[in-house]
Order: C-alpha cells, then sequence, then structure tokens
C-alpha cells in the first residue's frame, strides 16, 4: 500500500472515532439533568430562579437526539460551541490556549524521549555498572512521584522559597506588557520563537525561565518510563546473535550499541511514544493547572471541574485527533526505524 | 564492584531525601523560614492573584463581585459609597442628587466636562441609555432585578405586562418598552429616575453605586452594534446569548483606568491620562487568574503579586511573616446558615424509608417547630465560630447582619443548650416524643468545603448525644451539581448556605431568606402571607425609627419561626504585602481588594 493512500484511510478513520468520543462524552453529559447543566450559568444560589429561564434558552431540556443533532450540526459549520468557562467560542479557545501547550510539548517531549533513550541505552550498555545504578534510582523515584507533589513541591522552593528564582505563568509581567505592545510582534505567541523571530533576548530568556519548572515537571515522571522500556529492549537486542556478530567482526562497540543494537530497540520506545502522548496531555492538564501556565490542559481543568460541556468535547475532539494523528506518525516512523515494516501490510 | 556502585544507588537516594527533608520544612514553616525578605517588584503597578475572574465586563450583565471590580477600575457610576459608609453617598458622574416626596424621583445633576476612553463626551443621554440597556437585556440570572424592583415594581421584563409569555414576541417586547422608558428619562443636565414608591429611595441609591450602575458611551456602544436606544431593537438585544455583546469583552468607560487586555486567565487596566479626578495611584493594574493556593502564596513571598486571595484554611501559613500587612475581622455583609425543608419531596433519597420508623423522616418532619427549634439549640455556636472559622466570625440570630441597614445588635440568637433540645425534640405537636423510634436522615454540604462540613459534624455528634437514636449521616455533594439542584427540586433535606449583599439593606437579605417568594425561602416552603405582608411594610415604611422597628420585629419572627439558624456572619481578611498601604474597609466595594484608587505603593 502507498504511504498516501495509508494516510489517507488513517485520516478517514478520524471520522468515526470523532464521532464516537463525541457521542461517549455527550452521553455522559446527559445523565446529568438540565438543572445541573444549567448551573454552568449561574455564578451564585441567588441566581437559582433564573434556571428554568436558562434551560429554556439553551434547550437543555431537550432530547438527547436532538442536542446531540444540533451540536453535531454546528461542529459540521465549524462551530465547536461557546466555552463559557473561558467566554470564547470553543474553537477560538483551542487555538487561543494552543501556543502556550504546544510550547510546553516542544521543550518537553524531545528532553522526555532523546534523554530517556539516551540513559536507556547507557544503562543497558553498562549493565550493572553504577550509571545503570542511578538511572535505576532516578528512574524509579521519577516514576513514583506523583505530578501534582512534584510541582507544588518545585514551586515552593525554587519559587517561594528562593524568591522568584524560577517562577510560574508564561513571562513575568513587564515582559507581558512588552510583549503585547506594539513594540513586539506576536507571530505564533509561543513565546520563545516569538521572542527568537523578534530577536529579543531579553523575553527568550525571561520564557525559559518560566519553562524550566513544567517541562522539568513533565519530564522527570515521564522520562523515567521511555528510559526503563528502553534499557530492556535494548538488553533483549544486545543479546541478539547479530550483535555477537558484529562484535565478532570487530566493530567499534559504539558502533554496536549505537547503529545496530539501539536502532531494533527503538521500535518498543516508538510504540509507548505514542501513548505517552496521551499521557502527557493528562500531563499537561496537572501541570499546567500548578504551574498557571494557561494552555490547552489549564482550560480543560477549568472546564471539567465547571461542567462546561461544549468545552470539555472540544477538548476531547482536540486529544482525538491529537492521539491518531501522533499514532499515525508513529506508524509511519516504524517503517523508517525498521525496513522490515511495509505499512497496511505487516511485516517483511 | 558491582555491588559497591548498587550501593551507590541507595546512598544517592537517601542524600537526596536529606536535603529534601532541609529545604521543604523551610519553604513550609514559619516567618524566618520562608527565603529572607519580600522584595520590591512591579514598582507602580498593583497585580493581585485570585481564583477567579469575572464572568464578563459588560455591566448589563456582570453579577459577581470579581466582575464589579474590573468594572469599577474602568467604568464610573453616578454616585460612590461615602467612604466606609454603607448609606451616605459621594459624588462621582453626578455632582448632586435631590428626591421629590410626592413624584418618588431622584433627579441626578450630571459632570460636565467629562471624556469616555474612546473619545465621546459624557451626556444625560449615556445615563439613560445605560440603564435601559441593562433592563432590556434581562440577561438569565444577571442584575436588572435591582432596577426593574424600584422603577417598575416588577423583577423581570417578561413581568412587566401581566400574561406575558415566558417567550415573548418581537411586538410583546417594544411594546413593554413603553413602560421601561419613562423610568429613566432626561431633563437638561439632569437624569430623573421615577421609582414605584417612596421606599427605594434609599435602596436605589445603595444599588446604583455598583457595577449595574456603570455609565456607557451611548454613541460608541451603538457604533459597535449595541442597543440603539430605540423600542424597535429591543427585541434584537433582548436576552441575547452570552459572550455575543460587544461590551462582553471590550470596555469603554468614563473612570480612573483603561482596559488594556481582557483574556480569560488576567486582566489589565492602564491608568487613563484623560480621567477628569486626581491621576490614579496605579499606572497598571493586573488581576491574574491562579487557582492553585501554593502558587499564589509563592507569588505573594517572591513580591510578584501585591496582594492573593487566602482561603481561611491557610491562613496560619502566613502568619510570622512580617513583611506581609495582614488586615483582619472586616465585618462582610455576607452571612451563612443551616436550613430546614419544611416540605420535602416524598421522592427523596435523603429521607430513608420516609416515615418516622427508626430509619427515616417523613417529608413533614421539619414543618414541626419543635424539631427546627430542636436543631437550633443542638448547634454549638461557640465552638463552631472557635474551631471552624478560626475565630473569624460573629453569630447573627438573624439574616439582617451587622452592617446592614435594618441591624439590630440585640436581636435574640440561639445558643448550645442540648437539655432544651431534649425537651423539645421529645415533645413534638407533630410527631410527639422523637425518642421512641428516633429518625435517621442524610444531611450534605459541599465537598471540599471544610467549614460547612466541620458545621454537619457539629450538628451530628450533639443530636447523637441527645440521643444515639437521633441519626444524621453527612454527604458531601458538588455545590453547582449537587446540592443547588436538590434545593431546588425540594429534594434536600437539610443544608446550609449563604448570601451576599446586593445592597447593603435589610430588605436584600429578608426576602430571599423569608419572604415566601424569596430565592430561597420558596424551595425550603417557609414563609406565608402575614410574613410577607409585615416584610412589605417593613420595606414601605417612610419613617426610619419605624422601619428599624419593624425589621427589629421580623428579625424576632426568625427567631420564633427557626426555618433554620444563622451560623456565621465571616469575618474578612485582606493580605497585602508591606509595600501597599491606603486602605479602608467598605464591604460594598466590588471586588476582593480595595478602593485602589485610594491606595498605593511604596519601597519605603
Amino acid at each position: 500500500m502507498q504511504l498516501r493512500t495509508y494516510i489517507i484511510r488513517r485520516v478517514l478513520l478520524l471520522i468515526p472515532v470523532l464521532v464516537g468520543v463525541s457521542l461517549f462524552i455527550f452521553g455522559i453529559t446527559m445523565s446529568f439533568s438540565p438543572t445541573q447543566r444549567a448551573m454552568l450559568y449561574i455564578q451564585d444560589a441567588k441566581q437559582m430562579d433564573a434556571l428554568d429561564t436558562i434551560i429554556r434558552q439553551y434547550g437543555l431540556d431537550r432530547p438527547f437526539v436532538i442536542q446531540y443533532g444540533t451540536w453535531l450540526g454546528q461542529v459540521l459549520r465549524g462551530n465547536l460551541g461557546y466555552s463559557k468557562i473561558v467566554s470564547k467560542p470553543v474553537w477560538n479557545a483551542i487555538w487561543y490556549f494552543l501556543p502556550a501547550t504546544l510550547e510546553l510539548a516542544i521543550f518537553a517531549c524531545p528532553l522526555i524521549i532523546l534523554l530517556g533513550i539516551f540513559f536507556g541505552t547507557k544503562a543497558a550498555a553498562h549493565k550493572d555498572k553504577p550509571i545503570d545504578h542511578a538511572t535505576r534510582v532516578a528512574a524509579i523515584l521519577g516514576w513514583s512521584l506523583p505530578l501534582f507533589w512534584l510541582g507544588l513541591i518545585l514551586i515552593m522552593v525554587f519559587y517561594g522559597f528562593f524568591r522568584g528564582l524560577l517562577p510560574p505563568d508564561r513571562l513575568s509581567l513587564q515582559m507581558d506588557l512588552l510583549v503585547n505592545s506594539a513594540a513586539f510582534t506576536r507571530y505564533t505567541h509561543i513565546n520563545t520563537l516569538d521572542a527568537i523571530l523578534n530577536l529579543n533576548g531579553a523575553v527568550l530568556l525571561d520564557a525559559l525561565r518560566h519553562l524550566v519548572l513544567p517541562v522539568v515537571t513533565l519530564s522527570v515522571t515521564h522520562m523515567a518510563f521511555i528510559m526503563r522500556i528502553m534499557r530492556s529492549s535494548m538488553l533483549e537486542s544486545l543479546g541478539k546473535g547479530y550483535i555477537l556478530t558484529a562484535r565478532a567482526k570487530g566493530l567499534d562497540e559504539r558502533v554496536v550499541v549505537g547503529k545496530h543494537a539501539r536502532r531494533n530497540a527503538l521500535i518498543p520506545v516508538l510504540t509507548v511514544s505514542g501513548y505517552l502522548f496521551a499521557g502527557l496531555a493528562g500531563g499537561m492538564v496537572i501541570t499546567e493547572t500548578i504551574f498557571n501556565y494557561t494552555g490547552i490542559g489549564w482550560w480543560a481543568w477549568m472546564s471539567a471541574v465547571n461542567l462546561d460541556i461544549p468545552s470539555v468535547l472540544g477538548f476531547a475532539l482536540f486529544s482525538a485527533v491529537l492521539f491518531v494523528l501522533v499514532n499515525l506518525v508513529v506508524d509511519i516512523l516504524y517503517t523508517r526505524v525498521d525496513p522490515r515494516v511495509r505499512l497496511g501490510g505487516g511485516v517483511q | 564492584m558491582s555491588k559497591r556502585f548498587a550501593r551507590m544507588g541507595w546512598v544517592v537516594m537517601i542524600a537526596v531525601l536529606v536535603v529534601a527533608l532541609g529545604i521543604l520544612p523551610a519553604c513550609g514553616g514559619e516567618g524566618e523560614g520562608e527565603g529572607g525578605p519580600i522584595p520590591y517588584k512591579n514598582d507602580g503597578m498593583f497585580v493581585e492573584e485570585t481564583i477567579g475572574l469575572g464572568e464578563t465586563a459588560d455591566p448589563a450583565a456582570a453579577y459577581d463581585t470579581s466582575a464589579g471590580e474590573l468594572i469599577d477600575y474602568v467604568y464610573d457610576f453616578l454616585i460612590d459609597y461615602n467612604y466606609t459608609s454603607s448609606d451616605t453617598f459621594a459624588p462621582n458622574l453626578a455632582t448632586s442628587w435631590v428626591w421629590n416626596d410626592t413624584a418618588f424621583t431622584w433627579t441626578f445633576t450630571m459632570r460636565t466636562g467629562v471624556m469616555f476612553q474612546e473619545g465621546g463626551n459624557l451626556t444625560p443621554e449615556d445615563v439613560e441609555y445605560s440603564f435601559e440597556r441593562t433592563m432590556i437585556y434581562n440577561r438569565g440570572g444577571g442584575p436588572q432585578w435591582m432596577l426593574f424592583e424600584p422603577l417598575l415594581g416588577c423583577d423581570d421584563y417578561i413581568e412587566l405586562v401581566p400574561g406575558m409569555p415566558d417567550e415573548p414576541t418581537d411586538q410583546e417586547l417594544i411594546d413593554a418598552f413603553a413602560l421601561v422608558d419613562p423610568t429613566v428619562e432626561v431633563a437638561g443636565n439632569t437624569v430623573v429616575f421615577t421609582m414605584v414608591d417612596a421606599a427605594w429611595k434609599l435602596i436605589f441609591l445603595q444599588t446604583i453605586a455598583n457595577s449595574w450602575g456603570a455609565i456607557l458611551d451611548k454613541e460608541w456602544c451603538v457604533a459597535q452594534g449595541e442597543w440603539n436606544g430605540t423600542a424597535e431593537d429591543v427585541p434584537n438585544h433582548y436576552m441575547v446569548p452570552d459572550g455575543t455583546t460587544y461590551l462582553w469583552d471590550h470596555m469603554n468607560g468614563t473612570g480612573p483606568w483603561k482596559l488594556l487586555e481582557y483574556t480569560p486567565t488576567q486582566n489589565k487596566v492602564q491608568n487613563w491620562t484623560g480621567y477628569w479626578g486626581d491621576p490614579p495611584p496605579f499606572g497598571y493594574i493586573v488581576t491574574k487568574k491562579v487557582t492553585e493556593w501554593t502558587t499564589r502564596k509563592a507569588a505573594l513571598l517572591a513580591g510578584d503579586a501585591d496582594y492573593v486571595d487566602v482561603p481561611r484554611m491557610y491562613i496560619h501559613e502566613l502568619d510570622n511573616i512580617t513583611d506581609l500587612n495582614a488586615i483582619s475581622g472586616l465585618p462582610q455583609l455576607s452571612v451563612e446558615g443551616f436550613f430546614m425543608v419544611l416540605n420535602i419531596s416524598p421522592t427523596s433519597p435523603y429521607i430513608g424509608s420516609g416515615t418516622l420508623d427508626g430509619n427515616g423522616i417523613p417529608g413533614n418532619f421539619f414543618n414541626d417547630t419543635n424539631v427546627r427549634k430542636g436543631f437550633c439549640y443542638a448547634f454549638d455556636y461557640a465552638k463552631f465560630l472557635a474551631e471552624a472559622m478560626l475565630g473569624e466570625g460573629i453569630q447573627p440570630g438573624s439574616p439582617i447582619v451587622q452592617g446592614l441597614y435594618g441591624y439590630n445588635a440585640s436581636s435574640p440568637k440561639y445558643s448550645l443548650c442540648l437539655t432544651l433540645a431534649k425537651t423539645l425534640l421529645q415533645t413534638t405537636p407533630t410527631f410527639g416524643n422523637l425518642s421512641t423510634v428516633g429518625f435517621k436522615f442524610i444531611m450534605m454540604y459541599n465537598a471540599g468545603n471544610l467549614v460547612r462540613k466541620a458545621a454537619c459534624e457539629i450538628l451530628q455528634t450533639n443530636l447523637l448525644a441527645i440521643d444515639p437514636k437521633f441519626q444524621v449521616s453527612i454527604i458531601p455533594m458538588d455545590w453547582k451539581t449537587g446540592i443547588l439542584p436538590l434545593i431546588k427540586t425540594k429534594l434536600a433535606t437539610c443544608y446550609q448556605i449563604g448570601w451576599g449583599a446586593d445592597y447593603p439593606h435589610a430588605a436584600n437579605f429578608v426576602v430571599p431568606f423569608m419572604r415566601s417568594t424569596g430565592v430561597f425561602a420558596k424551595y425550603q416552603s417557609y414563609g406565608y402571607p402575614a410574613l410577607d405582608a409585615k416584610i412589605d411594610a417593613a420595606l414601605t415604611e417612610p419613617d426610619p425609627a419605624t422601619q428599624l422597628a419593624k425589621y427589629s420585629e421580623i428579625s424576632q419572627i426568625f427567631y420564633d419561626d427557626a426555618p433554620g439558624f444563622m451560623t456565621v456572619q465571616p469575618l474578612g481578611r485582606r493580605y497585602f504585602t508591606k509595600y501597599i498601604s491606603g486602605f479602608y474597609f467598605n464591604p460594598m466595594i466590588p471586588g476582593n481588594v480595595g478602593p485602589l484608587y485610594y491606595m498605593s505603593k511604596s519601597a519605603s
């Protein structure tokens, strides 16, 4: 099967996935009564009298099929609904919050995957040696730390105790005023990238300073997973006959490990990286909330706790699309890592 | 070799733990260990970190105090509260105001030479437009009822014409505007508001000194596609969905600060150089939404925030930090209490068997006055204030709390008396001796609210102490999706609820809790015609001394009827860094902070 056909097929597969996800979430939210769902629109108990009006105004008491049909019809016209929690259309909210999350992912994902692969390889190549023990300890520590706990501790230490050394948020107040002024052009709303494009070192440094804690929090917990998978996969590869052959041929150990063993050991890592990405989205929710790093995760959290159904649905659809696309990329990468793999045709 | 290094892993782990144990107590401990003095940062700016931002910037839709805070920065009202007073006023956009006792009108003379931030001139027509726009918007759950009541004697646009359906036609909306229009009229350089009767003389002034009294620029609003001020355009702007008005997230006022940024995560305002009054003390005010307490606390200690919201359960974490200016004991115009539903729905899953057989209660359980009074005497008010409120509260006797017009300090209050409670519960007119078989039901509180949980536990423990057969279970529930719908459908049994002032008058607290049509009383099935008449009479009483006496009588009725019992009028706190000064307390100033226009920030 041609790569293009494969991609088209996978993208088309998105349609039933999205319908399924939206039906599932819509179905769950329908278990709440119209009154419960109307509660989103009031701030205070004193507004209780308005609930009947709100239910009528937003059609919350209509049958499931009609409400879902109305929502689906709007989605097909490009309208994902209105995010009450941030007072924006859902589509606008996604675009508004996406750059922050993207920026976090740009820094966290390579760190997690590359360092995970690097230390996993080192640990396997030096089995039962100091580096293996050290990475094992680090992995156990990292994997066993609850994300929210680690985030809070890092804030307490590096922001509270050391008086603003590594702050939360995305930018300091002065830099925030600067980037929103006429003197600065916001090309992407990814602060580090915009700072580079504006040739502004102060904004770049400030943005990086604000990224340290959330990136570390995300990386510590997720890197441990990749590291351990990589180590065990490498150990398996290193025990294979072709490695023995390579060594017998007198190849340099770095070539044996780096070229022959690691490349074959990457397949399981690639597989789990796709799932890790989904896990990372969950981690983003917690990390962004703790560090007030206002991205999609922060928005999702706010929407969920306030039962903002259009926002929750929007986030779920966004996550589903992302998950499917990431797995598609992973599948394509298989063919690059392992020449035996043929898309749609299994292993040669 | 490898065994030696295997042990090294443990050494590393232990080393990390030792370092962590050394640093962490210092981070969460007392003042000296908090990492040194709070640095002075962001000169000329005031940074507030809060748990929530306002829902909208539109004065016709905003009904929460955070929104009111932003509106207060950018817009001006006709009058302001006079310093700490709740019933005297200072000029703002109106320079003087006169009451007409026969026509029931307030006439406001307008300040001249005032400009809007986008360039327009303030005119009396702007005032008329602003108030009428709030009424025709008629947002579900919005603030317009506070204008409808004094000006038109109803709560809602669709109540203007008897028989108007819930979903009126365009023509019905247009016709009804004929009633709204004459209530606010321009006469030369004055604006005349006509009340339905003299009862609203004070309340109207108290009402309009808040965000729903903000003055808009009519011409600018019309140019942005807002209501054009005519009857024909009313249907296009009546009950429009949230977020669809231009003013929802855009502002143009005459106030000291101009909106710079309005986002879901923070608001920024910048001082406006064209302001008609003295220049404001802060170049910028930044209000950030930070939901995590640890993050807010760290920002305060790092000097990045000048003020943060501090939940009561965490106040001890800020003890002994000398660089903070902690102001406490501020009597808020709010009240909390326990309320018993007099007519619980028989389908309620929280009344057990639904009969008085030892495994439940009947729906009319709390309809018995002795039962309700027994509960009132079974609550330990002193313990609750000391332990749950950490000493930061006053026990009110009725909904009319200290600071409200109509408050009487000598109104009776319940106190803990288990003997009396036992006697009452064993001699109920409806059910006889409750100790015979006992009762069992479920009481709910909002999950995460430790104060309300503690109140439930105090009541539960004391009822059990009276008789082991008096069993109350407690369950936590989400406030919005759990408890409020139960209250509305009369499935709740006994619950706690609070109320904050819209305007500082006894009427604003008595009506919701005690009038049969009140938003809480009606779902509690409390209230009766004779009491409604007394409440109405107190409101319309022209003589202040007689009016106060009538409100005292209403407080006494609350005590005698005991539809519930008030647990606390909370005392508020403010935590500023030591660089902030000038704070004074008026509970009616919108928002969480205080009178920022009169405050300042200085490194010295």
